[in-house]
């Protein structure tokens, strides 16, 4: 029975824990009844691994250096590839939105790069900025600029009209309706871009890496595949999953001292 | 008395591929100093149409205005900025003037602690009462030190009891402040309430029906809902409408 403000805590908590317990025991069954399988040789072990040995392997990549080497080299591309497209993104968006005009005759073109398929269009930039990390940063910017522009005009265009109509009777210029309604407006928006960018960024680089590299974890995965070792496979992935987790979660930190800031301000 | 804004013979018609819509008809009338107006007329008849003008957001189809004075502006939605505070949605104006010296900061904090606003200074828009809200935009207007106040719907936002108390406030600033006000509504107890001149508008394409003044403007508008002529000009006033 919840009878005051400290059992409603209480209670919210026990729920919390409940869950947590379950999603962790329902993982922990998941992995187990993998392993026996794998074991009992009920599943193949060739085609699926097994918990244990994609363990062992982690760890042996790790002693040797392998594992931090090839993931140096993949979160440094996705990191500038990252930092790239949304920077570019947002400052192309905010010229667009400047002149009413060019973003009207820019409209279709940018919806057509968008549909282009990545993948497929990724040989291109490998041609022009070539096979080292450029050429993958390249692809990767490919894969999540275009969408940033066209998510951050939209961004723009959904500022309450009613706060640009009070800034504009003030006698605000197009510049000072940016920086003083538009912009400081579409913030936490443009903070969940950078949250979907993170994982485009990291699938672009995979992608690029896939087409050329000899190192990253895209090249990894890919190569365990060619000489079919699943572990290795299975390892680069789950690598890659809680490398974008953990960019995920930094953003969040991010987000949180920012918004903290702006208040304080 | 000196005029410090003229509407002559202003149409406004807008116009779509299809057909030309007449939105004002012919509207004159002007505001003289620490005069109140209220432009009153049914919803959609084109009265913002007219503000939109007066503030060179449109251009008129016709006619002529001269305006010989600084306008400031309020309108149905506050539009304070929700990461801005209080103190800093007051300021945005200098600062987009640039203008935010320390005379005119000083000003501000002079016309916070007037209206009662010097404990709600650091709050943001979303923690204070909706009537509150209303009284920071007026401030936010008047630190930029405009001469005629053109407000638009100002109340209609608010629920009818704060309604009451803030259409009280704001009078009471603009005659302090010695401010006109041009004041567009489709509220008719409004109306009586603040101005001292009544235009009534006609239904679209909006043209002048009647000018009434209103012979009590020596009173607060809580006086002048007690007062009985209050209910003589509403039913001249509906009567009117009705004609029109």
């Amino acid at each position: 029975m919840i009878k005051s403000i400290s059992d409603f805590k209480a209670s919210i908590k026990r729920k919390k824990i409940i869950i947590f317990v379950i999603q962790f025991l329902l993982l922990f069954f998941f992995l187990g009844c993998w392993e026996i399988l794998a074991r009992l040789n009920i599943i193949n072990e060739f085609l699926l691994s097994k918990p244990s040995s994609i363990i062992s392997l982690f760890f042996s990549y790790l002693r040797d250096g392998t594992l931090f080497k090839h993931l140096l080299i993949s979160t440094f591309e996705a990191l500038i590839a990252l930092i790239i497209s949304t920077f570019f993104g947002i400052a192309i968006s905010i010229l667009l939105y400047l002149s009413d005009t060019v973003t009207k005759i820019i409209d279709p073109f940018l919806t057509v790069l968008n549909a282009i398929p990545k993948s497929a269009s990724g040989i291109i930039f490998i041609i022009w900025f070539g096979t080292s990390y450029k050429g993958i940063i390249a692809v990767s910017v490919s894969f999540s600029i275009v969408i940033t522009i066209i998510n951050c005009l939209s961004y723009f265009k959904s500022v309450d009209k009613e706060y640009i109509k009070m800034v504009q009777v003030m006698g605000a210029n197009k510049f000072q309706i940016l920086t003083k309604v538009i912009l400081p407006s579409s913030f936490e928006n443009l903070l969940s871009l950078l949250k979907v960018n993170i994982g485009l960024s990291w699938v672009g680089i995979v992608v690029g890496e896939f087409l050329v590299s000899k190192e990253g974890i895209g090249y990894l995965i890919l190569y365990g595949g060619q000489v079919f070792k699943m572990d290795l496979v299975m390892m680069g992935i789950l690598v890659l999953s809680f490398i974008a987790l953990g960019m995920y979660h930094l953003i969040n930190l991010l987000q949180k001292l920012v918004r903290k800031l702006m208040n304080h301000n | 008395m000196t005029q410090l804004l003229s509407l002559t013979n202003v149409s406004k018609s807008f116009f779509d591929i299809k057909k030309e819509i007449k939105v004002l008809d012919n509207i004159t009338f002007s505001i003289e100093n620490n005069q109140i107006i209220a432009l009153l007329g049914p919803s959609g008849c084109g009265k913002s149409t007219i503000l939109n003008i007066i503030s060179s957001l449109e251009k008129p189809t016709n006619g002529e205005i001269k305006i010989n004075t600084k306008l400031g502006y309020m309108f149905q939605k506050d539009a304070l900025l929700p990461w801005r505070s209080v103190y800093k949605n007051i300021c945005i104006g200098l600062e987009i003037n640039k203008i935010l010296t320390i005379e005119n900061k000083k000003y501000v904090d002079e016309l916070i602690h007037k209206y009662h606003l010097l404990e709600f200074k650091n709050s943001f828009p979303n923690q204070i009462s909706g009537g509150m809200r209303q009284r920071v935009a007026l401030i936010r207007t008047l630190v930029l030190k405009p001469d005629l106040l053109l407000l638009d719907e100002p109340f209609s936002a608010l629920d009818a009891q704060t309604k009451i108390e803030v259409q009280n406030d704001v009078y009471n600033i603009i005659k302090q402040e010695k401010k006109s006000a041009l004041i567009v509504t489709h509220d008719i107890s409004e109306a009586i309430a603040l101005a001292d001149k009544i235009i009534i508008l006609s239904e679209r394409p909006a043209k002048i029906i009647k000018t009434i003044e209103i012979a009590i403007n020596n009173l607060e508008p809580n006086e002048r809902r007690k007062d009985v002529r209050f209910i003589n000009y509403y039913d001249l006033i509906t009567k009117e409408i009705k004609k029109g």
